[in-house]
């Protein structure tokens, strides 16, 4: 058989293949409830790691860890990132655990095993077809680098570090006002009116 | 529509003090009995509601961490709960006097 031939089978299964998978994927529909397969995350992660240059990949964090820089970072990220991620950094909120991938625990090897420039440049530019925006404008950024360090530190986090984020965690107007109802009932017996309330 | 509305009266009554949170509820109220495994609190509409606790549920005493061995019948409560099945699992368990950090700048 002709090398032609053969190029010629293999595309044509490419293609088989290709149109199988995309049916699959219009008849098991679009919902992001599900997981990612093994073969659409190993391609994920794939397509990511080669997407960021060795330049990129390998580049030093320019900052160190002081208490200053990670106490900035602490605020930076309960403000941007908690609401998905979580102060601790599980993942395990309503709105990361319903995305689509669902939001890593980055305490986990999968996220500290990468590189400093890879942690970097997925916060910077963020990550296509996920729920991770680019947070980084057009140059470099510091605030980046911070959160870096505090995304090492997640896995040593002191219940006392988590406290001092909460104020810092984006609340609605509602959820103040039931926040204070709670501490008038807890400080003071005063019960608050029933009222009903429109959550999603 | 006229069917609809003491329907929803009823169902916020019977669930007291308990205010959605998303998927969480916040029951509020005075512990009137506990087990190794549950807390019941009679909320504001005089209902008892159980909520039962797990191994990840987190307790808090006037802002820091606790045990549920620090909590006492009498003692004013407010738990987030989840409901799991036909039964509330508490998230966080808030008593003691609670603290409530003042918005940064």
């Amino acid at each position: 058989m002709s090398r032609w031939k053969i190029g010629g089978f293999v595309l044509v299964a490419i293609a088989i293949a290709a149109v199988a998978y995309g049916a699959l994927l219009i008849r098991d529909g679009f919902s992001a409830r599900d997981n990612p397969s093994a073969m659409e995350a190993y391609i994920a992660k794939t397509a990511r790691k080669l997407s960021i240059p060795a330049s990129e990949r390998d580049a030093k964090n320019p900052f160190a860890a002081t208490p200053q820089v990670l106490s900035e970072a602490r605020a930076h990220f309960a403000d941007h990132c908690a609401i998905c991620h979580g102060n601790d950094g599980s993942g395990k909120t309503e709105i990361g655990q319903n995305l689509y991938p669902k939001t890593p625990d980055m305490r986990q090897s999968e996220t500290q095993n990468l590189t400093d420039g890879q942690m970097y440049s997925i916060i910077h530019n963020g990550i296509r077809l996920t729920g991770m925006p680019a947070w980084g404008g057009p140059n470099k950024d510091d605030d980046s680098w911070g959160l870096v360090l505090f995304i090492r530190h997640l896995p040593q986090m002191t219940p006392q570090e988590m406290k001092e984020m909460e104020p810092y965690n984006p609340k609605s107007a509602a959820e103040r006002a039931e926040e204070k109802d709670e501490q008038r009932f807890l400080n003071e017996g005063k019960a608050p009116e029933m009222k009903m309330k429109m959550h999603h | 529509m006229k069917r609809t509305i003491p329907l929803v009266a009823m169902v916020l009554l019977a669930v007291g003090a308990a205010f959605a949170h998303g998927k969480e509820q916040h029951v509020m109220g005075k512990v009137t009995a506990m087990t190794d495994s549950s807390i019941t609190v009679q909320t504001k509409a005089k209902n008892p509601v159980t909520v039962y606790t797990m191994a990840e549920t987190k307790y808090e005493k006037s802002g820091a961490a606790a045990s549920m061995k620090d909590l006492k019948v009498g003692d004013r409560v407010v738990i987030h709960a989840e409901k799991m099945g036909d039964k509330l699992m508490a998230n966080e368990v808030h008593f003691g006097v609670m603290k409530v950090m003042p918005a940064p700048h």
